[in-house]
């Protein structure tokens, strides 16, 4: 089954989705690290959340459902960018990409199954799992292309 | 399988590069199928052996 239905050129349209909203839907979360740190809420570190209080974020900016939309977007992004053609398309690359697809869905389940075994509690939400896919299916691709 | 598309190619003084776009296949095919990585589908076995003037049988072979 083909399922590289768009064009090369669409990869570049999907990296530069990617990036764009990427930036405007996870800017936010990405500061917000940087900012806050790990104990965020420790009593000691209110004063350098206060200093940075009334700096504009994204989502505040554009409003909440449209930053989760700008998420979404950069998650299609990705997807517009795995669903395009190579430059030449062959058997062999068919063959490295569906490699690709089962390498990843096994890394998926293993990642899910060490997760569900060491945290049963652990309540992460579905775009973790979407972009581990996502990611993980890229960068084993590309090193299996770039092997050889 | 083995094969002599290596000679093949070094005979015709090309590399896999120029190969792979006078058969219209990307040049990681061409290497994969030198280091015996990948078997070619019939057709681009075929292609391979015309271009190359020479009988399928002789570029591509099962080892004993």
């Amino acid at each position: 089954m083909k399922t590289q239905i768009l064009p090369n050129w669409c990869k570049k349209l999907g990296v530069i989705v990617f990036i764009i909203f990427s930036i405007l839907g996870g800017g936010d979360d990405f500061n917000e690290g940087f900012k806050s740190g790990y104990n965020s809420v420790s009593p000691s570190k209110n004063h350098i959340v206060s200093i940075h209080k009334n700096l504009t974020t994204f989502s505040s900016y554009f409003g909440e459902n449209l930053t989760h939309f700008f998420e979404i977007l950069g998650i299609l992004g990705i997807l517009i960018y795995m669903l395009s053609k190579e430059k030449v398309e062959d058997d062999y690359i068919n063959k490295l990409r569906l490699e690709s697809y089962q390498l990843t869905a096994i890394i998926g389940l293993v990642v899910s199954i060490l997760l569900f075994s060491f945290a049963k509690d652990l309540k992460l939400t579905l775009d973790y799992f979407i972009m581990l896919y996502l990611l993980f299916y890229l960068v084993i691709f590309f090193i299996k292309k770039r092997l050889y | 399988m083995k094969n002599l598309v290596k000679v093949e190619r070094a005979r015709h003084n090309l590399t896999q590069a120029d190969l792979a776009e006078k058969l219209g296949v990307s040049r990681q095919t061409i290497h994969a199928i030198e280091k015996n990585k990948f078997n070619p589908s019939v057709t681009l076995a075929i292609k391979m052996a015309h271009f190359f003037k020479v009988t399928v049988e002789y570029l591509f072979d099962i080892e004993e």
